[in-house]
């Protein structure tokens, strides 16, 4: 027996090792099955403890930005990390690629005709119900840090013990030296750089002393526009080859009304910085890991990393998100939650929704999934990977003006997305998984011609539940 | 300011105004269809460097052809109130052309409100601005090289048009980042057609 084979046959295995095993081994059939409940029992903390949740949204990360998913040179060890020691959804996705209704769909769990903020000009109601507020009905202890960005009078949310963000440029927020609002009261931030300010502050909450569970929603304003990365990761990728769609051109940011998204610069410099600005966001979601490994809450937290759209870079000669194309409406979506995944590191394949976040924290807490949300909870997949996905899902695009993207409804299966839009612009019809570049619409053609009256069934039958919500 | 036969002796219509309008609205043009169309044809070796050129070309003409219209118009004979409209012609047809294609699910008084975004009001400023600069460059050429005047360099109507412009350009292309424009663009485009 070599020394490295000694030391693994010595040493202990940890609880996550154990239950792999011992989920290996049931299925090999080598221990009996394990209860039918098995995240109970998995879940290794104390009957009745309510699990931490800590949520990360960060903006317009679009999903394939992460070396763990393939990026040509973007590194985001701490987010690759994190996926390997929970689950990386591979098809998540949003049901309207925007800000201001993609993060209040986090929020309610609810749809952007539902919760009523349709655009990014669109007020939130202060009647929405967020997740947050039901789980300080059940004890915790809330707080959101960071980029609230929805229109309309200063939110009044109800359950939020700490609430810190900023309204400047009407909620977007500033890189450097954006000033705050903490609990109502203006103040300056004291880190210069954004992410670092509204990492600062998540660090403080999550090490509080508290008696009760804590849910923190920390809302970065990376990495929207105007990508600009802080000191450390500025110099970053300066020699690589910005890898631009065929179509694409450097110029494309400041034509065919795309300088309306502020791309004031050739395209592969917005890229290198939002390469740069990505790669931030990972350095400080590494900060608020190591932390809470340090104060022995990893085991007993529920993380949850996505983004809040995807965006085009240049994809069908575009530049901004809203589109339905795959670029755009991909998140990142990674949840970590101790004990109760039995094989950390997969990646799922079922869809999951920015609208299944709110009943699935309700659900880790032992809360009922109210009738009002719209999405579902994906603990079962979280638990298992057989747990059946969802089907085909809605999405939709209100007029957001003064932007070329038509209004639309479309209809995403697991392998097609049929989209209907407002205005001459001509349906399309793409098979995303022979053609995930969306490059042939099948509109018209044999291929397309079968497939049409199933897809606009299932667009049908979304639309009527619309109404009916 | 004043540009008449006994300084400058005046051109047919055809050569002071109408030929240096057509000259860069060709520019404009050509290099629009070179821009949108050359990738559907072209590998990206090719179309990548061209996309650079003809987007150049394209917004030197929308927004820098004053530079080119307004020396030659003056220098043949155009009066101040040619030179200006002469001047705008590009930007309106290019501004007039992004009405026609803006997407037809916004309703009509939407897409004639898109006629006055802060991009092409930033055009009109520097346009103006341009138009100032260039009357003072054409008038400081004729005294130093022909020793005649037609009015002095930094004359009232010169200085206020680059001062206007500038000013203008800042509000509506520069104040907070280019955006404090912008949303007050919006709010107005809410008070109009969403309230």
């Amino acid at each position: 027996m070599t020394d490295k084979q000694r030391q693994l046959f010595e040493r202990q295995l940890s609880r996550r090792e154990l239950l792999k095993t011992m989920g290996v081994m049931s299925a090999a059939g080598l221990v009996g099955s394990l209860p039918g409940n098995f995240p109970d029992i998995a879940f290794a903390n104390s009957p009745g403890k309510k699990p931490n949740i800590l949520f990360i949204l960060s903006d317009d990360h679009r999903w394939d930005f992460m070396s763990g998913v393939g990026h040509p040179f973007v590194q985001t060890p701490h987010l690759d990390r994190l996926a390997s020691e929970g689950v990386l959804f591979q098809n998540s996705f949003v049901t309207t690629s925007i800000c201001s209704p993609s993060r209040a769909s986090f929020l309610t769990g609810q749809y952007a005709h539902h919760h009523g903020v349709i655009s990014n000009v669109s007020a939130w109601s202060n009647d929405n119900v967020t997740f947050l507020e039901l789980l300080k009905q059940v004890g915790y202890d809330t707080a959101f840090i960071g980029k609230w960005h929805m229109p309309g009078h200063f939110p009044q949310l109800r359950g939020l013990d700490h609430f810190v963000t900023f309204t400047i440029q009407h909620g977007q927020g500033r890189y450097w030296n954006c000033p705050l609002i903490e609990n109502g009261v203006e103040v300056p931030s004291r880190k210069h750089y954004i992410t670092d300010e509204l990492t600062r502050r998540a660090l403080d909450y999550i090490q509080q002393e508290r008696q009760n569970p804590f849910c923190l929603y920390l809302s970065l304003k990376a990495a929207h526009h105007d990508w600009s990365p802080p000191d450390e990761t500025k110099n970053l990728y300066s020699d690589v080859r910005i890898p631009l769609p065929e179509e694409a051109d450097n110029m494309l940011g400041f034509t065919n009304g795309n300088l309306f998204v502020g791309t004031q610069k050739p395209l592969s410099n917005i890229y290198r910085n939002y390469s740069r600005v990505v790669t931030s966001v990972d350095n400080h979601v590494g900060q608020v890991l190591q932390r809470l490994d340090e104060l022995g809450l990893r085991e007993n937290t529920i993380v949850v990393y996505a983004g809040d759209n995807g965006y085009l870079f240049g994809e069908h000669r575009m530049v901004d998100k809203r589109e339905a194309y795959e670029e755009s409406i991909r998140i990142p979506f990674i949840v970590r939650y101790p004990g109760y995944t039995p094989d950390p590191g997969r990646r799922a394949g079922q869809m999951v929704l920015n609208i299944d976040l709110a009943p699935s924290l309700l659900e880790a807490a032992g809360l009922p999934i109210p009738e009002t949300m719209d999405g579902e909870s994906f603990l079962p997949i979280l638990a298992s990977n057989s747990a059946p996905g969802r089907k085909a899902w809605l999405y939709e695009l209100f007029k957001d003006y003064p932007y070329r993207t038509p209004p639309m409804n479309a209809v995403r299966t697991d392998r097609h997305i049929y989209i209907e839009y407002e205005g001459s612009r001509p349906f399309e019809l793409f098979d995303v998984v022979q053609d995930p570049k969306e490059r042939h619409n099948l509109m018209g053609t044999p291929a397309g011609d079968r497939l049409l009256p199933g897809l606009k069934e299932q667009l049908r039958i979304l639309r009527e539940q619309r109404r009916s919500s | 300011m004043r540009t008449d036969g006994s300084i400058i002796k005046a051109a047919s219509f055809r050569k002071r105004v109408v030929m240096p309008v057509i000259a860069i609205l060709c520019v404009w043009g050509i290099s629009t269809l070179i821009y949108n169309h050359a990738w559907r044809f072209l590998d990206p070796s090719l179309h990548r460097p061209l996309a650079i050129v003809s987007a150049i070309l394209m917004a030197a003409a929308i927004s820098g052809g004053t530079f080119i219209i307004y020396p030659v118009a003056f220098f043949r004979g155009a009066s101040p109130r040619e030179r200006g409209l002469a001047c705008l012609v590009t930007p309106i047809v290019w501004n007039v052309k992004e009405m026609l294609v803006f997407p037809d699910f916004y309703s009509l008084g939407e897409r004639l409100y898109y006629g006055f975004t802060p991009l092409f009001l930033g055009v009109l400023a520097s346009t103006l601005f341009q138009m100032g600069l260039s009357e003072s460059a054409c008038r400081l050429y004729l005294r130093r090289k022909k020793g005649t005047a037609v009015g002095p360099v930094f004359g009232i109507a010169p200085v206020s048009l680059m001062l206007g412009g500038m000013l203008s350009l800042y509000g509506f292309s520069i104040w907070d980042e280019g955006v404090g424009f912008w949303y007050i663009y919006q709010g107005l485009y809410q008070a109009l057609f969403l309230s």
